[in-house]
Parts: C-alpha cells; structure tokens; sequence
C-alpha cells in the first residue's frame, strides 16, 4: 500500500471538509434544489432513453420473480379448471342419462319387462375379437347369463359371463352374433349377423320374402332365439341382390347406437307374451 | 503525443453513464436486498487503475452526481465514494496483478461506503429503504460486477498512459 503524499492528504482533508459543510447546508435547507434540478435536467433524458431501451428487460426479469407465484397461481387455477370441467361434464352426462334411463323405462314398461338398469363401464372388443362391452352390474345385482340387453331404443345384446359385480355383454353387432329378427307387422322371420360397427345384415328365412327399405325389424322367436322377443332392432336401409334371386341380403341400421353405449338395461324377466311391434318408437310406427 | 479525449473526460463521461445506468437499470433490477452500485464499483476501479488523485477526484464527482439525484443530503455519498477511490487508489499497486484482490476491495468498500452511509442517514434522523440487510445485496453484486468493469476500465487506463505501466 501506498503511502499518500502530503498534496493528497491535504486534498482528501479538503474534500472531506467540503462534504461536511455540502451535508450540513443541504440538511439544513433545500440550498441545492437549483443543483439538484439541472443535474436531474441533464440525466433524466439520458436515463428515460435507457429505460425506454431496458423496459421490456426489466419487465423480463421482473417476470422471473414472480414465477414461481405465476406458476403456482397456473397450477391453482388449472386444477380448478379440470374440477369445474368435470363438473360440467358430469352435468351433461346426468342430463344425458336422465333422458336415457326415461326411454329405458319407457321401453321397459311397453313391453312389461323387469330392467335392471347398468352403466357400460368398458367399450370394444376387449375379451378376444368380440364386440362386446362391460356393464356394472353381475351376479350381485341378479344379472343371468344369456339375459338380454337392451337400451333405450332396442336391442343392445346379450350376457355372456357374469361376474359378481360386473358382466360382460355380446353386442349385436359381434361378427359372430346372429339375431333372430321378423319383420315387423308380419311374421318373416329371418337373421341379422353383425358386422362389427358397420351395419346389420338380414337374411330372411323365406327367399320370397319382399324386403323393402324401410321396413323395421324386431327380434324374433327364430331358431330357439335367447332374446326376448318384440325388442326393435334396426330398419332396412338397403336391400341386395335381384329380385328374383333366392335369400336377398339387407342393411340394418340398428336403432342403437353401439358406439356411444352408456346406460343399458338387463332384461331380468319378461312376459311369456310376445309383444310384437308394441315396442318400435312410436313415430316410425306411425309412418309405417 | 496524446490524441483523443484525456482520462479524465473519459473517466466523467464513465461516470454519468454509469450514473445513468444505475438508475435506469441497476437500480430497478428485482433484486433481493440492495441495488447493485455500479457508480461505486466504478470509482474503486479508476482508483485501482489510476492511482489515488484520480480515485478521489472520480469518487467526489460520482458521488456529488449521485448524491444530487437522490433525496439525501448532498456530500455524504460525495465524501464516502471518494475516500473509497482513495483508498483503492493508494491499494493499486498491491491490486495490480491478482485477479482475487479486485473483488475483495470491491466488497469491503462497498460495504463500508454504504454502511457509514446509513450511519450519516441515522444521525440525520433519516432511514434508508433498505437498510442493512440492502448492504449484503449491494456487496455481493458489486463483486458480481467486478470484474466486468475493473479489467475493463484497467485496459483503458492502460492505453492512455502507457508509460505507467512499464517497468
């Protein structure tokens, strides 16, 4: 370390000396408010020019503070988000299930079966390569095997196993599955196949039988059939083949839709008499 | 045969832009504790580059400067940065070829300018904003800010004076 020199000792006194009386003054009063203004005069343009330029920096970094406050504020409001959603959500659904469950009893109390009602809790064709869905309700609630399935608009399939709180259901659809079907407001009787969730195929038994586009199709008492009979099941759309060929082919559009399944009903017990066209939705029978 | 602007022109208008800076940027910077001072870390590094007349002249002005922006009394940060460019002045040649001793004079001075400033601000009856938890800030930045600015106003010093610096 240096040691000063005699000149900076006495500059250093000074200065000190200087700043004392400059405390003092401007203690006192506001002797440097002239001073004070024109320094402010000189850097103040100078300052506001860098500001202008560093805002949107500071404005960053300001950002970088609060973060970790935005993000939990994110968090906060997206958790509230997904709640208020699922809420919504469920809203619609009951709303949607309400009028469900009305058409299943509807349909339930035409045809004077006994419904359990059942919540499809898994879609596809899970076990295997069959369409087939799982309900919420098995053994527990007094589900059979072989029961049939409907939903409000018709026939959605049948039990094939029975849990003890949860069943498994061949839809209609199933490749495998053959519905024994008549031709509503006569007594054809024929088989709807599926095809997976592309539509239904008919084959009447009779190959003189006359298929039409439109005519509706109810499940039928055909070859010692498990399903309760008179359960509506689909309309022609489309009929194949010549006229006069042997066992014509037709598309059924099914009544239900197998996509979107969400409340069923298992058939639990049905009257020994067949309701026959009792059941098909009201609308089309009129137009029929 | 010096061309360009003196040393101390240049080292005045280090000093206003640093002024300027500092209340621009440094000051607002969301730091936790104090705002960096980069003014003062400035005049400890003209003090160490140029010697101790110019560390006391820069620190005067710097501080009259500041002290003329702010609300406090004007001299005290006048006399406190001038005794650190003093001080750091009369270090030089201890300073010159580490590269540690920079930052420790950097700290202790910052903290000791702004320590004895609120002390002046405590006889006056006056508090600061932040207080003595804002002079650990203040210290720990400025030794952030060392050796940014001390090697940089080191070259320039270099290239005025060149002869200084030969043995």
């Amino acid at each position: 370390m240096l040691r000063p020199t005699r000149g900076q000792r006495r500059a250093v006194l000074a200065l000190v000396l200087l700043s004392v009386i400059l405390v003092t003054l401007d203690s006192r009063g506001d002797a440097f408010s002239g001073v004070r203004s024109a320094a402010h005069s000189v850097t103040d343009p100078a300052q506001e020019g860098v500001t202008a330029l560093t805002a949107p920096v500071g404005r960053f970094f300001g950002g970088l503070g609060d973060l970790g406050s935005s993000r939990t504020r994110i968090e906060t409001l997206e958790r509230e988000n997904a709640e208020l959603r699922r809420r919504l959500r469920e809203g619609e659904l009951t709303g949607a299930r309400s009028a469900e469950l009305e058409k299943l009893k509807l349909l339930s109390g035409r045809g004077g079966f006994t419904v359990l009602p059942a919540t499809v809790t898994g879609l596809g064709p899970s076990i295997g390569f069959e369409w087939t869905v799982t309900i919420d309700a098995g053994r527990r609630d007094g589900v059979l095997g072989d029961a049939t399935v409907v939903d409000g608009n018709g026939l959605v399939g049948r039990v094939k196993t029975v849990g003890e709180s949860s069943s498994v259901i061949v839809l209609a659809v199933d490749p495998a599955s053959a519905v024994g079907v008549r031709l509503a407001g006569g007594n054809q009787l024929g088989v709807a196949a599926g095809n997976g969730l592309g539509p239904l195929t008919f084959t009447p038994l009779d190959p003189n039988t006359r298929v039409r586009v439109g005519d509706r199709l109810v499940t039928g008492p055909y070859g010692g059939s498990t399903y309760v009979a008179g359960l509506p099941l689909g309309e022609v759309t489309a009929v194949s083949g010549d006229p006069g060929a042997p066992a014509r082919e037709a598309t059924v559009r099914p009544y239900v839709s197998f996509g979107s399944l969400d409340l069923v009903g298992v058939l639990l017990a049905a009257p020994r008499v067949d309701p026959r066209d009792r059941l098909l939705p009201a609308a089309q029978r009129a137009a029929s | 045969m010096r061309t360009g602007p003196g040393p101390g022109v240049l080292a005045a208008v280090a000093i206003v832009a640093a002024v300027v800076l500092q209340a621009a940027v440094f000051a607002r910077l969301p730091l936790p504790g104090g705002p960096p001072s980069l003014v003062l870390v400035l005049v400890v590094a003209i003090g160490l580059a140029g010697g101790a007349n110019a560390g006391l002249a820069a620190g005067f002005g710097a501080g009259l400067l500041v002290d003329l922006l702010s609300d406090h009394p004007v001299g005290i940060l006048a006399l406190f940065f001038a005794l650190a460019g003093f001080v750091a002045g009369l270090l030089e040649a201890d300073v010159e070829r580490t590269v540690l001793a920079p930052v420790v004079v950097v700290a202790l001075s910052t903290a000791a300018v702004y320590l004895a400033y609120l002390g002046v601000l405590g006889l006056l009856d006056r508090s600061a904003a932040d207080g003595v938890r804002g002079v650990l800030g203040t210290v720990a930045y400025d030794v952030v800010l060392t050796p940014f600015v001390v090697p940089l106003v080191a070259a320039v010093a270099r290239r005025m004076a060149p002869a200084r610096r030969l043995p």
